[in-house]
């Protein structure tokens, strides 16, 4: 089996996320296919990404999630049609100030002139103003196929309360990206623009489709669950495959949300990626251990990756039988070597140290 | 009777000890196992110590489940084993999808642990 601890290289952008989004609570950030079918997921994700921190999404900030995905769908280029590498990025973070929407998309370059204009014209009006310039547009661009959006930025300046912050990048004669970040934060405006851009940088270095930072509950994981299976599956039925990428997925989420040493406030956090490489997919988790943990899975991982499939299957089967005399029913150790199992091009691990007391554990099992 | 409603992540299921048709259908991989399937061992080892010769058929049609509930689906069947090595009528039929080679490989692994009637019906 070609698996063993991993080289430094495999695990440097998800290092490297890890610590750039660690202050934060939750980090959100899509790369897959912008249609209506995941509107709804992103919901759940934001739901559960908030559920234990800082109280239940609000519907303010439901509102300009929709609103800001579903603009990006109906007005952003769509990257097989137009041959682009990708839609862009969704991405959505939560700190004690509050939740940015930070999202990238493409657009014909001679569309950008009228947007422009459009979002500052919204940006230099007040909440009396915006609210009549709503109004108007309702009335008069019902039948314009160009009002949605109009309508669509006045709604997120309205609600959020906040300058759109926006940028235009040119990618060549035809195609420009747009930057858009919609805030709803107390105090003042920061701007992610920049960052954001490092963010999509990585992950099409990574051609990662998802990356999520923050608690794993079970809330948050059966959204995630969802979008990566119809991500993976490609909108089809759900193949064997995609079935081995869910399956692996639930057991490394849920070992970090059972074994992820707790920070100060007492959240179990991880960090997790999904992505495609030479056309395999891969999945990349963290989370952070203590010293004894660390030992255990190295011990555990050093092992499992020595054993041909046979010695698998032979060992998953003992351990079924074991696990039946086991007085904790809730730990089997079947776990792993589920894991190992499935990953049908090897499991690589690797630990850094954090400080004195806890390791960054991470782990890429490749399809 | 014991019939529990599917969840997002808890299977249907339907244990009906009058017609010996006990059925888990779905996707298992709640948090905690132990919470979700405590009441369905308990109901199968109450179901054993009266089968009295009733012929029993277990339907396990399962999308995927996580690591936890295949242990308790194997301590499940377990006591159905204990039942038919008693002279007891049981029968397992574990339905997969043809593609699903994840559900097709657990429906072999739990056959050969147990000494039970299992049979894979694996739909094309």
């Amino acid at each position: 089996m070609n698996s063993h601890s991993g080289g430094k290289a495999d695990f440097k952008t998800i290092t490297e996320l890890f610590h750039r989004f660690r202050k934060q609570d939750s980090t959100f950030c899509y790369r897959g296919a912008f249609s209506e079918q995941f509107t709804s997921t992103i919901l759940d994700i934001s739901a559960g990404a908030t559920y234990r921190t800082s109280g239940n999404v609000n519907k303010k900030v439901s509102f300009l999630l929709v609103e800001c995905f579903q603009n990006i769908i109906k007005h952003g280029e769509n990257a097989e049609l137009e041959n682009l590498e990708d839609d862009g990025i969704f991405t959505f973070r939560i700190d004690k100030d509050g939740f940015i929407i930070n999202s990238i998309n493409h657009l014909k370059s001679e569309e950008t002139i009228g947007l422009q204009d459009w979002v500052e014209k919204v940006n230099s009006l007040d909440s009396a103003s915006l609210k009549e310039l709503y109004l108007k547009q309702l009335n008069e661009n019902e039948l314009s196929s160009k009002s949605g959006a109009g309508l669509g930025l006045i709604e997120l300046a309205r609600k959020s309360g906040q300058k759109l912050v926006y940028e235009f990048e040119s990618i060549n004669e035809k195609y420009s990206r747009f930057h858009q970040q919609v805030s709803f934060i107390q105090g003042d405006l920061i701007k992610n623009i920049e960052e954001t851009k490092g963010l999509y940088k990585l992950m099409n270095q990574e051609n990662a489709l998802l990356f999520y930072k923050g608690d794993f509950s079970q809330k948050s994981i059966l959204p995630l669950l969802d979008i990566v299976e119809q991500n993976v599956s490609g909108g089809k039925n759900i193949s064997g495959m995609t079935r081995k990428v869910a399956h692996v997925l639930i057991e490394l989420l849920q070992n970090i949300s059972k074994h992820s040493r707790p920070d100060e406030k007492g959240r179990k956090e991880g960090i997790f990626m999904i992505g495609l490489l030479d056309d395999h997919v891969y999945l990349q988790c963290g989370n952070v251990l203590g010293n004894v943990d660390k030992q255990m899975v190295a011990d555990n991982l050093d092992y499992l990756t020595t054993l041909s499939k046979e010695e698998l299957a032979d060992l998953h089967k003992a351990a079924m039988k074991a696990s039946l005399k086991f007085e904790n029913k809730n730990k089997s150790g079947l776990g792993l070597i589920e894991v190992v199992k499935a990953a049908r091009l090897g499991v690589k691990h690797s630990f850094e140290p954090i400080d004195a007391e806890s390791f960054l554990f991470t782990i890429k099992v490749s399809f | 009777m014991l019939h529990i409603e599917r969840t997002e992540d808890t299977p249907e299921v339907h244990f009906d000890p009058r017609e010996g048709f006990f059925s888990v259908v779905g996707r298992s991989l709640p948090e905690n196992a132990y919470n979700f399937f405590k009441p369905l061992i308990d109901f199968t080892k109450q179901y054993v110590t009266s089968q009295n010769g009733k012929s029993t058929n277990l339907t396990f049609k399962l999308d995927y489940f996580n690591s936890s509930s295949g242990r308790f689906i194997f301590e499940m069947l377990t006591i159905f084993e204990e039942s038919y090595k008693k002279q007891q009528q049981v029968k397992v039929k574990w339905l997969v999808d043809k593609d699903d080679e994840l559900m097709i490989e657990k429906g072999e692994e739990l056959k050969s642990l147990l000494d039970i009637p299992f049979e894979i019906e694996i739909k094309e």
